[in-house]
């Protein structure tokens, strides 16, 4: 490819960890690793494409159920813990609710639930485990589910 | 971002059709058997009866609708229908299933006739018609597509290098795809490796029973499974005195990098690391003299805190000389500079008033403003409209509940910032304050002494005068070749802050050989020592500068900062660059300093260069050599290089 320039603009976020997100290029990143991980899958299995994207949506349902809403705080100590009580979802854009990267991130997990059902034809058993990741995760980014945990699971203490 | 967008499509676009085209499940495919059978028998008439069935199969792996069978070959005037019809639909002919039609006809007259294959029709279904269509045309399509793709690139292929005061960093978008990518395979590898040892650790037995951990959760990630891998690059102990040239201690490590141990060997290496700006850092034939007979004189310490018994008649000339160098009444100064502004602005600002910061404002002013209680606002790294966006919504709103007005707000920007190397727009930032009546408070740590006709920082190079701002603080590290940091304002501030600072009422005071370099630099710098070695100073880091940033750039690098500015970073983006750099650098006898998350955002790892007074052209020439064969090797020249002018006389290629 020749030589593409974008201009970074610096963000005012003041999290390290979440200011990353905010730079030209992510989006296409997290797209291209889907769909190169979905090649991958299929020269490794060798399987119909369907149970390719199958593989890939449900992987990607527990890469990001882990990251975004389970492992709270940050990976560095410079912030001195005022972030330890969030998880990587809800510490984004500052908490700001339904923000351009926040759609985007919605829209990622629905998109690839239709492509796994689509090119498995919706057949049972793959349409259900598709179902429950892509329920579990839409829920998951609910603004109304910001800082909200459900039956004191991932609670503090 | 607007303009890389449509590229991105089109390149997404041709990349899922190519891949289409050469994984769509092209296995599934009618494929149609059919048998005619012909028997004929004869009738006593001597007449022929034809009897035919046609047995049709689907061999393949898709089931057919609208199946046609029609057999016209046999002409109305020879043959009568007798028994069934010569055609025959079927709605759905599934894969692997069989279906026949038999009819019989009578011959009408005594011919020879020769026969023709029946005509069978069938349907697919639209989607996978659509589907056969991608595999067919999708590789022209992709083509097409990287064709558009191309030809629109080629009207963005170079830019020109952004002119040096651009306030937006220009990166080549495959580094920026690259480098998300590098720092999630790191993560992921990190994550691999700290789930096995979750795992290892559970067999083995810890006798911390009913001890809490020491870091929660994820918070030494990033230490343990990135930084400890290329730590040979940082805190690199040196064995003299930091000058244009110094030694380097090396350092050997038998565990992959985990623990490193200092051996006696040292390496002579060119300084571009150190904030020695005028070149004090080593020692001075005014200075050193000086310091030395008030280390005779007041020994090494003060042993006491300024309000004890640690204020010497040097902190009294200290405060003065600073307070006229700076060009404000009154000066207070403090052992350390990092301790200056986080124990002053707990002191200025309390709980209802409000710190508006610059984006990337040093950690010593976060933690300050952290301190303080009050709110934070941040506004866009140097964009003083946005500024302006910040105050106006903050003073229409107030304070966070109650909405009563502000006590105090208080604007802190940086003189230069340390890792762009870009100077501050204080003017218009004055004028929106005092349009807007808050308080201004100018970190001038790199920029006091470095910049500026006579050195006394910002303020005089962009012609604003000191009444205007109403704190100055500044440090003594970076041009004065000493330790510490002071605070000049109006005197009833200084007297204020006399009192009420914990910096001056329980830290020691500041080290009285230190003070005394303080002093005999200040009069260097102003010209007061009878020689004239101050300007020569001040020129000779102002050409360093300029000239090594040009050089830089028309080799084809990176560089941000502006002109005079004496620091320049150096743009790396990838991760795995940053050691790279760095060790080939040491290798060559170069030293560099290189700085990556989270001193700096995720992206924007860079090589930060610091030009001292104290390096000679000859210096400068050659780490220009050893920077621009590194770069090659490392793959940092994002920009195209301008050609070189060379001069045929003589073997020295003389650098236009």
């Amino acid at each position: 490819m020749a030589n593409l320039y974008v201009r970074a603009v610096m963000p005012t976020d003041l999290n390290r960890n979440t200011e990353w997100f905010t730079y030209p290029g992510v989006w296409t990143t997290y797209i291209l690793i889907l769909f190169f991980s979905w090649l991958v899958v299929l020269s490794v299995f060798g399987c119909s494409p369907g149970i390719a994207w199958t593989v890939v949506h449900l992987s990607h349902f527990v890469v990001t159920y882990q990251f975004f809403h389970w492992k709270k705080g940050t990976p560095f100590a410079d912030d001195q813990g005022i972030y330890n009580r969030l998880t990587w979802w809800e510490q984004i854009d500052n908490g700001k609710q339904l923000t351009r990267n926040r759609k985007f991130l919605t829209v990622v997990p629905v998109v690839l639930y239709l492509i796994a059902s689509h090119t498995t034809d919706y057949q049972h058993p793959m349409l259900f485990f598709n179902t429950l990741a892509v329920f579990v995760l839409v829920v998951a980014k609910f603004p109304h589910m910001h800082k909200v945990r459900i039956f004191g699971i991932n609670a503090d203490q | 971002m607007a303009k890389a967008f449509p590229s991105t499509i089109i390149a997404l676009l041709s990349m899922i059709f190519i891949c289409s085209s050469a994984f769509a499940d092209s296995g599934n495919s009618p494929f149609i058997v059919a048998h005619k059978r012909v028997s004929l028998s004869k009738l006593n008439s001597d007449l022929e009866r034809v009897s035919v069935s046609i047995d049709i199969y689907n061999a393949g792996s898709l089931t057919v609708y609208d199946v046609t069978l029609t057999d016209d070959s046999w002409a109305e005037e020879v043959f009568d229908s007798v028994i069934g019809n010569t055609s025959k639909t079927w709605e759905r002919l599934d894969s692997g299933s069989l279906v026949s039609h038999s009819f019989e006809l009578e011959s009408k007259v005594k011919t020879v006739y020769y026969g023709a294959p029946a005509l069978i029709t069938y349907r697919i279904p639209t989607k996978l018609k659509l589907q056969r269509l991608l595999v067919k045309y999708g590789s022209h399509i992709s083509v097409a597509l990287l064709i558009i793709l191309f030809a629109q690139s080629r009207r963005l292929r170079s830019p020109p290098p952004p002119p040096a005061n651009s306030k937006m960093i220009t990166i080549p978008y495959l580094t920026a795809l690259t480098t998300y990518f590098s720092y999630g395979l790191l993560f992921a590898f990190g994550q691999l490796r700290d789930f096995f040892r979750k795992i290892l650790d559970w067999w083995s037995k810890s006798n911390l029973q009913g001890y809490a951990p020491i870091c929660l959760g994820l918070e030494d990630f990033y230490i343990r499974r990135l930084y400890l891998r290329i730590q040979d690059c940082f805190n690199r102990p040196i064995s003299s005195s930091p000058d244009a040239w110094f030694d380097v201690v090396e350092r050997i490590s038998n565990d992959n990098n985990k623990t490193l141990k200092r051996t006696t060997r040292v390496t002579r290496c060119l300084n571009l690391g150190s904030y020695n700006y005028l070149g004090f850092a080593a020692a001075d034939e005014y200075c050193t003299p000086r310091v030395i007979e008030s280390l005779k004189k007041f020994y090494s310490s003060t042993c006491s805190t300024r309000v004890d018994g640690g204020t010497t008649t040097l902190h009294a000339e200290l405060e003065e000389c600073v307070a006229n160098f700076v060009g404000k009444p009154a000066a207070v100064v403090f052992g350390m500079g990092y301790v200056t502004n986080s124990a002053i602005l707990p002191v200025l600002m309390g709980k209802g008033s409000l710190i508006i910061s610059d984006s990337l404002n040093h950690n010593s002013i976060v933690n300050g403003a952290r301190g303080s209680g009050a709110t934070i606002r941040v506004f866009q790294h140097n964009t003083p409209s946005h500024l302006e966006k910040v105050l106006r919504e903050q003073i229409a709103e107030g304070q966070p509940r109650t909405h009563r007005p502000w006590k105090k707000i208080i604007v802190v920007v940086e003189g230069i910032y340390s890792m762009e190397g870009e100077l501050c727009k204080l003017p218009e930032i004055v004028s929106i304050c005092k349009k807007y009546k808050a308080y201004v408070y100018l970190d001038e740590a790199h920029s006091i002494g470095a910049v500026g006709k006579t050195g006394r920082g910002v303020c005089e190079l962009l012609g604003v005068d000191t009444a205007d701002v109403d704190i100055m603080m500044g440090t003594f590290t970076k041009s004065f070749g000493s330790c510490g940091g002071y605070i000049a304002g109006s005197k009833e501030l200084i007297q204020y802050l006399k009192y009420t600072c914990p910096a001056h009422l329980y830290a020691t005071s500041i080290s009285p050989p230190a003070a005394q370099q303080i002093i005999s630099s200040i009069k260097v710098i102003l010209g007061e020592d009878g020689s004239s070695r101050g300007a020569q100073k001040l020129a000779k880091i102002r050409e360093n500068s300029n000239f090594f940033r040009s050089e830089l750039q028309k080799m084809g690098f990176e560089v941000l900062g502006d002109n005079d500015s004496p620091v320049m970073p150096i743009m790396l983006y990838n991760p795995a660059k940053i050691p790279a750099f760095s060790r080939e650098c040491l290798r060559r006898n170069v030293a560099v300093v290189t700085v990556a998350f989270p001193a700096t955002p995720l992206l924007l790892a860079r090589a930060r260069i610091c030009i001292s007074a104290a390096h000679t052209r000859e210096d400068l020439v050659k780490a220009l050599e050893v920077i621009s064969s590194v770069g090659d090797l490392v793959g940092i020249k994002y920009f195209p290089a301008e050609p070189k002018k060379q001069q045929l006389e003589g073997d020295r290629v003389k650098l236009e």
